[in-house]
């Protein structure tokens, strides 16, 4: 009897050790993809960003090597932005968000369907069909109610379609619109997202284009971990 | 089509005054749907892109696009001025504008020491879910610390100058 108990929970050993080893397959930790990034203001002006854009989960880093305008690198660690030029450092400053909230996280978590806002402080209070697109309507939490409004997300067969921001009066502030989905080792990532903002101004619109997306590459280990020079 | 004549049945066999009531409650659910079903419509339409014209308005911007892509590793300042494509381009990128598209959360851009300082408790838990990010949640429980730290030393100190000047009066 004891023997069996034993045994039993030597199994149990066993697999408590060896199944998460398993699992490892399924742990999408890095991204990597080529971006093209033009906007069109409301004065008329434009722009147009290119490069590549890395992120790994492991050193929270979010890194672009912009080849387009010019030459430079932007390390996003934390809230902090770090641009810089010619291996020097240009500027830092605080940006309003983090790298572990990004798209690219959760592509790699497999969450991007909700857009993250499962584990945000918005609730889900409607679901509805409109033909083969299902919309949820998400609202912020009491205390948060008086600065932000509603959120809108669309989905098609599972995948994130569309995502509109609301102010506290109901007014749309910004869509975006997923597009063209790529899928690389079992990690699906828009190919273009187009991002409408409503100003007081007029509309501005910005599209953003993704390809060459690599998962888990194994190499350029410097390149995810960016070194930040000091001031 | 069995439903209709089921329902129709039901309203005939019914009382006058509860088949008012009845009329009422169905032309309120209808009512109720029909409205669901434009709002979800109106909603679905909101997600729709007019792809022409997204691409006439950016022409210029693709054509440039394409045109930097067939001369690798080509910069803006490499290319002449005087190019047709570089009309109305700005010579810097909009940093903020880049980023603002691949943030997950709502553009609320408060930082976590605010949210524990503001928010306490509640403020770190938000941090902790949304961030997912222990550093950030540890700035969180600084503001949080801080503040509240901050307000048990003005209670005490309310208190001792109540409790002095009580003293005092005797």
């Amino acid at each position: 009897m004891i023997k069996q108990k034993l045994h039993s929970f030597f199994l149990l050993l066993v697999f408590y050790f060896v199944l998460p080893n398993f699992s490892i397959g399924q742990h999408f930790f890095r991204m990597r993809a080529d971006f093209s990034i033009k906007e069109k203001f409301n004065d008329g002006k434009m722009s147009l960003t290119m490069g590549s854009v890395l992120y790994d989960r492991t050193f929270k880093k979010l890194v672009y090597h912009v080849t387009f305008p010019e030459k430079e690198d932007w390390v996003i660690v934390d809230t902090v932005f770090n641009r810089i030029a010619k291996g020097k450092l240009v500027t830092r400053q605080t940006v309003p968000m983090l790298p572990s909230s990004t798209i690219f996280e959760f592509a790699l978590q497999n969450n991007l369907n909700n857009f993250g806002l499962e584990k945000s402080y918005y609730t889900l209070n409607k679901v509805e069909k409109s033909g083969d697109m299902v919309l949820t309507t998400w609202l912020p939490d009491k205390r948060m109610a008086k600065v932000t409004g509603k959120i809108i997300v669309s989905k098609k067969d599972g995948r994130l379609v569309g995502v509109a921001f609301y102010t506290p009066k109901n007014e749309l502030v910004k869509k975006q619109i997923f597009k063209g989905y790529l899928k690389v080792s079992g990690i699906e990532f828009p190919s273009e997202i187009i991002e409408t903002l409503y100003k007081l101004g007029g509309k501005e619109t910005k599209i953003s284009t993704f390809k060459n997306l690599r998962i888990n590459e194994l190499k350029d280990d410097t390149l995810y971990n960016f070194p930040i020079p000091a001031k | 089509m069995n439903n209709v004549v089921l329902i129709a049945n039901i309203l005939y066999l019914l009382p006058k005054k509860k088949l008012h009531f009845m009329k009422k409650v169905l032309f309120t659910a209808l009512l109720a749907l029909a409205f669901n079903l434009c709002n979800a419509t109106e909603n679905a339409d909101l997600f729709k892109v007019d792809e022409q014209e997204i691409n006439a308005e950016f022409a210029q911007l693709n054509e440039l696009e394409q045109f930097v892509e067939a001369n690798e590793g080509l910069t803006l300042s490499e290319i002449n001025a005087n190019n047709p494509l570089l009309q109305n381009l700005n010579n810097s990128s909009d940093i903020l504008g880049v980023l603002s598209t691949l943030r997950g959360e709502p553009p609320l851009g408060i930082p976590s020491f605010a949210w524990g300082a503001c928010f306490g408790v509640v403020g770190i838990a938000i941090v902790y879910f949304v961030a997912d990010d222990r550093d950030e949640t540890k700035k969180a429980l600084t503001g949080c610390v801080i503040v509240e730290g901050a307000l048990l030393l003005l209670y005490v100190v309310v208190w001792v100058v109540i409790l002095g000047t009580g003293f005092g009066a005797f």
